[in-house]
């Protein structure tokens, strides 16, 4: 039996002494010593601030703390190998499933993505059927922020399709209403889990699509107007729950709503190995959300200290290529426009033409190895940011100083979920072997990442990257540059563009980089515009 | 349930509905009904006689700690069945009724702390602890000075903490020895003395200056006594400090025998780094001693590799000629010198153990 207060004293991701963040295990001191948490011990041994763990180990401890007790999802399904460490792996049944064992510490996105979500107060929309954890693994999100459980389910909004913008955000009061003279002596009284720093909002679907509207403003740009005022919702964690994502709701989700979420994760089936534990907590009346232990409770404080460490995290410019080059691939559709700008898919989707017919009109590249020949869209740059910042956190969260192409592919395939829209009529997924990726789009969405940094590497761009170098020294500014460096790097942009007329397939990476050349093109012929009617 | 008669029937009476609060929340929390209650008439046997000698407000706390304390370890698992139980029931039950001058300044601390230092020191992972030995330091240290309370700027809860660490290290739990060095200093003297089990007339800043120089020497530590080996080459007798490490099998680190591949100059004396080897396969470790303790825990090979300067076999003088009973099996050495002698760790072809030995200057 656990005790279900009790936070583990042991580091949850120790690291090496020289590593950043790394303890020396044969080096202890007082505080690892007395971890019995003693409400009238007064200061700590250290004075101030002692016994307080760093945030993000206090993070991993709520996620294990959550793993342990709370929520039974012994499910690991994001996987990290330790460098070098040879993979273990096993194939089961007739279709010979891959089974591996991760050899690094890996952990369950039903737990983690809605914990980082926390960290980055992100937008997470938890799906799956009824009674699978997710309203309760939100309900243990607001109780880490210190709000008492009794509060956060009773700020739990509930979708019903009757719900009003009333409803949701507040009402006018009755007797400004009869006096007032004009909206703006009309006082609202706004619902108070408007200011919390934690916000659910269970099976939206079931919202009515006009209330979905008001809800998309608070969603994304953090304040409400009901009656001309207006209610700053400050900085939260938003959770929304579905029983059905694909539309089975009681109205369709508004598709801003939906381009608003960060992350998409999905509620694991139960594990009936584990129903000795689930008959264990039924007979002693447990309810997790109630014991969460004080020790990883964060503040309003260090809320805001988490998040800002988080932003802190950098990312390489290794990771950022291949982030780059993976993107790059999904929009461009050659034959969706006419100037070299439109060809997008984007363009073909606002004219209401097929992006699938019009990828399937271009006989001239390969179907199966494109990447962008899987998707029937590109990503937009709120998705970047999402990604972006939950990479971030994925590598905070594991103790990383700066973000690794794990941590990014780790989060990629919850935040891309709802962004990418396969082309499920594209040659890729009539291979038999693909078939699965027709409905299990996190492994899908990971294989086209897989795919796009094998290609990232088949092309060298780590070793040569001409493109990468001209915006580099454009990016150093211009000012005091001679003409006759202005035209040897005209020359040097022709040069390149020149070189892939020849030979280069307009892939998404040759034609954003394209594009970026004519973007270094201009500056510079405006620049040199300028320098010859200066007469410098 | 029903508890005994006495003081601590007449807490548990008092505060009935706190005490309920925390029975409640330990059930819930998977700890067996008889066990739970057994447990609990335990620490109230144990608390009775502190009843005449603590304040009613101090023996109330007591109780208090002793029975959140026993709520929180049994569901745990980490109360124990029979007689002996854990080494933190065995504090519960046997050091807290000793310890009454800190009971009667800070309760809860005291219970609080000396249930982690027996998880540390007698249960936990990594535990290399003498818990009769600490359990004594630990006695001697709250009645020391006369169990006179901490002097004007000493919060009575860090002199506690700091003493039962300082104790601790002493028995055995070398990783705490930094921090142990400069909680002895921040004590009270008699406290310092005591936790250590120094006497009286040895000068507690200079013990602590010098052992922290050299990490094998200690008042009263003279290897005359201790066994001596011949090593080839090497003219006189090295004295054994102590062994280290051991056969799998027999409750040790290691498959096969280690291979001494350097010492850390960073913690001369104090670490060591090891090699151990099945088929291509090489598994680092590091070795942490000194006169009080030891733990072998395996390192990364970053570790070992970047710290390790190459030390020639140590010879004071011209080489000795071969004898016939020098260890004869050596498969690596490293050495160190220190203030109180040259230090040696050697591993060998047929013994499982690291064996350090000194040539006294």
């Amino acid at each position: 039996m656990t005790d279900l207060e009790h936070v583990s004293s042991a580091p949850t991701r120790p690291q090496p002494a020289g590593a950043p963040g790394g303890r020396d295990p044969f080096d202890l001191d007082v505080a690892d010593l007395f971890r019995t948490p003693v409400a009238d011990a007064g200061p700590g041994p250290d004075g101030d601030g002692a016994g307080r763990l760093p945030l993000d180990e206090k993070l991993r401890q709520a996620y294990f703390w959550v793993v342990n007790h709370a929520i039974i999802s012994p499910h690991y399904d994001v996987e990290f190998s330790a460098p070098g460490a040879p993979e273990t792996s096993f194939r089961l049944g007739d279709s010979k499933a891959l089974l591996t064992l991760p050899s690094d510490q890996s952990y369950s996105s039903f737990v983690l993505l809605p914990l980082l979500t926390f960290a980055v107060r992100g937008r997470c929309l938890m799906v799956g059927g009824p009674g699978r954890g997710k309203t309760a693994s939100a309900v243990l999100m607001g109780v880490l922020a210190g709000y008492p459980v009794r509060d956060v389910r009773r700020a739990m909004q509930h979708g019903h399709p009757q719900l009003t913008v009333s409803d949701l955000f507040g009402t006018p009061l009755p007797k400004d209403l009869v006096q007032a003279d004009s909206l703006a002596d009309v006082d609202v009284a706004w619902r108070s889990w408007l200011g919390m720093r934690v916000k659910i909002v269970d099976e939206y679907n079931r919202i009515p699509t006009r209330t979905q509207s008001a809800l998309l403003t608070v969603l994304a740009d953090g304040y409400v107007e009901v009656y001309d005022q207006v209610f700053e919702t400050g900085d939260a964690a938003w959770y929304l729950t579905a029983n059905d994502d694909a539309g089975g709701g009681t109205y369709q989700v508004v598709d801003a709503l939906r381009d608003r979420i960060d992350v998409v994760v999905h509620a694991m089936p139960f594990n009936n190995r584990f129903l000795g534990d689930l008959v264990a907590r039924a007979e002693r009346r447990v309810r997790p959300e109630e014991n969460v232990p004080p020790e990883i409770v964060f503040d309003a404080a260090e809320h805001d200290a988490l998040h800002a460490a988080i932003l802190a995290v950098p990312v390489p410019v290794a990771v950022r290529r291949r982030l780059e080059f993976f993107a790059s691939q999904l929009e461009v559709l050659e034959r969706a426009g006419w100037q070299f700008e439109y060809r997008t898919k984007d363009t073909a989707r606002v004219a209401g033409v097929d992006p699938h017919l019009v990828a399937t009109a271009d006989t001239g590249r390969d179907r199966l190895g494109d990447v962008g020949a899987q998707t029937l869209n590109g990503l937009s740059v709120r998705a970047l940011q999402s990604l972006v910042a939950y990479a971030k956190a994925m590598a905070y969260f594991r103790g990383g100083a700066e973000v690794d192409l794990a941590d990014l592919r780790a989060v990629l395939p919850f935040v891309l979920h709802d962004k990418l829209q396969p082309d499920l009529r594209s040659a890729p997924f009539d291979d038999r072997e693909r078939e699965p990726l027709r409905s299990d789009r996190v492994s899908w969405i990971r294989d086209l990442f897989d795919t796009a940094c094998r290609q990232y590497d088949a092309v060298g761009l780590d070793d040569r990257d001409e493109v990468g170098e001209v915006l580099a020294e454009l990016g150093a500014g211009v000012e005091g540059l001679p003409e006759a460096d202005v035209l040897r790097r005209l020359a040097r942009i022709e040069q390149v563009l020149a070189s892939w007329q020849e030979h280069a397939k307009l892939h998404g990476h040759v034609y954003e980089d394209a594009l970026a050349l004519k973007y270094a093109h201009q500056r510079y012929t405006n620049y040199l515009a300028w320098l010859r009617w200066s007469g410098s | 349930m029903s508890v005994p008669d006495g003081a601590f029937a007449a807490r548990a009476l008092a505060a009935r509905a706190s005490y309920n609060a925390v029975l409640a929340r330990a059930l819930a929390h998977g700890a067996e009904r008889d066990a739970l209650a057994e447990a609990v008439r335990e620490v109230g046997r144990a608390a009775e006689p502190l009843a005449a000698a603590l304040a009613p407000d101090a023996f109330a706390a007591t109780c208090d700690a002793l029975v959140g304390a026993a709520a929180r370890l049994v569901p745990a698992g980490r109360w124990g069945a029979g007689p002996a139980g854990t080494a933190e029931r065995r504090a519960l039950l046997d050091l807290v009724p000793r310890l009454g001058p800190w009971l009667a300044v800070a309760p809860a601390v005291t219970v609080a702390a000396v249930v982690d230092g027996a998880h540390a020191v007698g249960g936990g992972p990594g535990a290399r602890g003498d818990e009769a030995a600490w359990t004594e330091r630990v006695v001697a240290a709250a009645h020391a000075g006369d169990g006179a309370v901490p002097g004007d700027g000493q919060v009575p809860g860090d002199v506690v903490r700091h003493a039962v660490l300082v104790a601790a290290w002493r028995s055995g739990l070398v990783r705490y020895r930094r921090a142990a060095l400069d909680a002895a200093r921040a004590l009270p003297e008699a406290t310092a003395h005591a936790a250590l089990a120094l006497d009286h007339d040895d000068d507690l800043a200079a013990v602590l200056d010098r052992h922290a120089a050299d990490p094998w020497w200690w008042p009263g530590a003279a290897p005359d006594g201790a066994p001596a080996v011949l090593l080839r080459g090497v003219h006189g007798p090295a004295h054994v400090l102590g062994r280290f490490g051991g056969f799998r099998g027999f409750g040790g680190p290691w498959l096969v025998p280690p291979h001494v591949v350097g010492a850390d100059p960073r913690h001369p004396g104090l670490r060591w780094a090891l090699r151990t080897r099945s088929g291509d396969a090489a598994e680092h470790w590091t070795l942490v001693a000194d006169v009080h303790g030891s733990l072998v825990a395996r390192s990364t090979p970053d570790d070992v590799v970047a710290h390790l300067g190459p030390e020639p076999f140590p010879g004071p003088g011209v080489p000795a000629p071969p004898r016939a009973d020098d260890l004869d099996d050596v498969l690596g050495t490293a050495s160190v010198p220190t203030p109180s002698g040259r230090l040696l760790l050697l591993s060998r072809a047929r013994s499982y153990d690291a064996l350090l030995v000194r040539w006294p200057r």
